[in-house]
């Protein structure tokens, strides 16, 4: 049987075609070539590369724009997908983040011709793989004090510096590094196998122990000048990329959170103690109809914001607020399901403590939940406690 | 090889489905309609043949508006072009005689070498509109087909029956009716799914003809009883065994 996810207030009914044939697609996938594999997969911390050119395929990366080779889908079903994705496990929702909203966007909105007609069709495809170099080992919720160099050398910039806690970065056969030139911060395409540049991976992770997740190492590399990103200036560009990703964030965290309330709430229904369903239990009963209560909120959230993104309206703060809330919301969720499984939630035959392990990388990349709080605090009183 | 996939949409079984009031029809709770199984199958395997020999795979429908939808998804998967007989009048005059007839009448205005059918319909399981279509068209048909191949210009296919299967050689043109299983449907890709978006569904409007059967009545099968626990694991057998035996299902 396929999954179907808790829709209080029929969302679903507001789905046009095309919406819901994108999400039979994605659903299926995820039931069909994630799930059974994915629990081997976290367990050996294993990326699944075998689904890479499977979510080329189907069309899922940079799935939201238009041309070269992409799908061109609208922004409600592009977060459809990325809900999807999560609901099998916030690494593969991850991968297709960085690729279609950290890298592709970017090269596509900021990129010269070239730089689209190389990589995007390849991107597009999963033929190739591309990752976003921003972090660097002193500077995480503060990027725009980054020391990576990039200096100019006739036509080539030389980049030295590390970046760290780097999405697919040892996949990547394309990384976006964020550096600093004597006119400002700028972005550069890096090509695996480039002298002076090494890719290596962060071991012993307990969260998203799926994901490809490393450093990029930068010793006198030199990278023609054509490589540069000529349409982005400064740290704006990659703060905008940033929104494209907790956009996609927002999105999948809802996905998380249903697979975990769905399992606990099947759970609930045949686990007998005391010659009753758990879930006949008062107690039982509040922490699902508090999942339900903050599932439904999210949803509603990201829906909105979808047709908010759809008009070119969505603000950094919408996205911020959505990001912050829905992965807290699927946090307590994954909690609250983990708790009602027993001690078989703490095993991975079930998801939530999967889920819920994840969801702390979630909570802190793409902006941590305080970051977004200090973004959400600056909207409210003009006043940044952060810069 | 210009093939023709004739496919239903309808009702998704996942759905909680009820019988309406008037006991000759189904309601659902939901909204999901889907295509019918069989015909997925048949779809995915006329895209095959297409992508391997070359040629054209159409999808014909018969049935509401919304079956555009079905029809849409279909040339997601990879068919080149869809054309709906929207059904007029009652839902009841639409029996598998009348279906068949309205689609014979179709396919008349359409070029092909072969017509496929899903083996029946996952809500009506009438099992006979493929035939049905043959019939009235006049050409060969083989039923409940699991494998097709080509060899020297003749189309091999091959049907199971209770001890084995039984292999046909044809040449087109011909209808044959597929069964659910004998491919791995492949899901509608983004791509896809923006470019059937794009395409018009050519629809004509139909009405019924004179339908011979009449459905008198739906009637849910009788509750099932609960089953009974005899235990887990090794310790169950001997009490299993003891059923079994009680039942006479073994010696
Ligand atoms: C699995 C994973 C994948 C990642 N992928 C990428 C990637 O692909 N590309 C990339 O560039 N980066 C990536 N990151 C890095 C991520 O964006 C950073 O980890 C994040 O920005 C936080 O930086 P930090 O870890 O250095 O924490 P710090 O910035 O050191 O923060 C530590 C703590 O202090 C808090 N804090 C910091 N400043 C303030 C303040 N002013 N007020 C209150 N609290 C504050 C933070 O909220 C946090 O709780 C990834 C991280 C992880 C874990
Ligand atoms: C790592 C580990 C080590 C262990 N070691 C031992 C050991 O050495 N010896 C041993 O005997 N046991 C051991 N246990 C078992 C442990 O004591 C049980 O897991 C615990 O009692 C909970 O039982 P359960 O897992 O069957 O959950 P369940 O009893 O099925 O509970 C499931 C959920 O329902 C809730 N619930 C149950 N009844 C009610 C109610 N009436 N009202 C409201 N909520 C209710 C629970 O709080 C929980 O959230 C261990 C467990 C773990 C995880």
């Amino acid at each position: 049987m396929g999954f179907r996810g808790a829709d209080l207030y029929e969302l679903d009914s507001l789905l046009n075609e095309e919406q819901r044939l994108i999400r039979k697609t994605a659903r299926e996938f995820v039931d069909e070539e994630v799930l059974p594999i994915i629990k081997g997969a976290f367990e050996v911390r294993r990326f699944p590369t075998e689904l890479i050119p499977r979510l080329g395929e189907l069309g899922f990366l940079g799935a939201n724009l238009e041309g070269y080779g992409a799908a061109g889908v609208d922004e409600l079903s592009y977060g459809l997908v990325m809900e999807e994705l999560e609901r099998g496990d916030s690494a593969i929702r991850s991968f297709a983040s960085v690729q279609g909203g950290l890298v592709m966007w970017p090269i596509y909105t900021f990129g010269s011709e070239e730089q689209k007609e190389r990589w995007l069709p390849r991107l597009a495809r999963g033929e190739a793989v591309g990752c976003f170099g921003l972090t660097e080992p002193e500077f995480g919720s503060n990027p725009g004090g980054l020391q990576t160099r990039a200096d100019r050398d006739g036509d080539y910039y030389v980049l030295n510096g590390v970046k760290t806690w780097i999405t697919n970065a040892t996949l990547a056969d394309v990384a976006l590094v964020w550096a600093r030139t004597d006119e400002g911060i700028r972005g550069f395409l890096v090509e695996r196998g480039t002298p002076g540049f090494t890719q290596a991976k962060i071991e012993h992770k307990m969260s998203l122990r799926t994901s490809d997740t490393g450093e990029l190492v930068f010793t006198d590399c030199r990278i023609p000048a054509e490589n540069m990103l000529p349409q982005a200036q400064g740290l704006k560009p990659a703060l905008m990329c940033l929104n494209q990703a907790r956009y996609s964030i927002a999105w999948g965290a809802v996905g998380a959170a249903l697979a975990c309330y769905e399992e606990a709430r099947a759970y609930a229904l045949e686990r007998v103690q005391f010659g009753r369903p758990i879930g006949s239990f008062q107690l039982i009963q509040e922490k699902l109809a508090e999942m339900l209560t903050e599932i439904t909120k999210a949803q509603l959230l990201v829906f909105r914001l979808a047709q908010l993104k759809e008009e070119g309206r969505a603000d950094h703060v919408q996205i911020s607020l959505a990001k912050r809330n829905n992965v807290a919301m699927a946090q307590m969720v994954a909690r609250s399901a983990r708790e009602i499984l027993g001690a078989n939630g703490i095993t991975l035959d079930y998801q939530a403590v999967r889920h819920l392990m994840n969801l702390e990388a979630v909570k802190t990349y793409e902006g941590t939940h305080e970051i977004h709080t200090l973004i959400l605090g600056e909207a409210i009183t003009g006043l940044s406690a952060f810069k | 090889m210009k093939i023709v996939v004739c496919l239903k949409r309808v009702l998704d079984t996942q759905e909680r489905v009820e019988i309406a009031p008037d006991g000759k029809r189904l309601v659902s709770t939901g909204l999901d309609y889907v295509m019918n199984t069989h015909d997925e199958c048949a779809v995915e395997e006329a895209i095959r043949i297409k992508e391997a020999k070359g040629g054209q795979v159409t999808v014909l429908s018969l049935g509401p508006s919304g079956a555009t939808e079905t029809i849409r998804e279909a040339i997601a998967m990879g068919a080149d072009e869809g054309l709906l007989l929207e059904a007029e009048g009652d839902e009841e005059a639409w029996g598998p005689k009348s279906t068949a007839s309205a689609l014979a009448e179709a396919l008349k205005g359409l070029e092909f070498d072969l017509v496929f059918f899903g083996l029946e319909s996952g809500d009506g399981s009438h099992h006979q509109v493929g035939l049905a279509v043959a019939e009235a068209l006049g050409l060969p048909a083989v039923d409940g087909v699991k494998k097709i191949d080509f060899q020297d210009g003749k189309i091999v296919v091959r049907r199971a029956v209770e001890l084995g299967e039984e292999v046909f050689e044809l040449e087109p043109p011909a209808v044959l009716t597929l069964v659910d299983g004998m491919n791995r449907p492949r899901h509608p890709s983004l791509r896809g799914i923006m470019l059937a978006k794009r395409k018009e569904i050519k629809t004509i409007k139909v009405a019924p003809r004179e339908e011979p059967l009449r459905l008198i009545q739906l009637r849910k099968p009788p509750e099932r009883a609960g089953g009974e626990i005899l235990g887990e694991g090794k310790g169950a057998i001997p009490k299993l065994l003891e059923k079994l035996h009680e039942a006479g299902l073994v010696r």
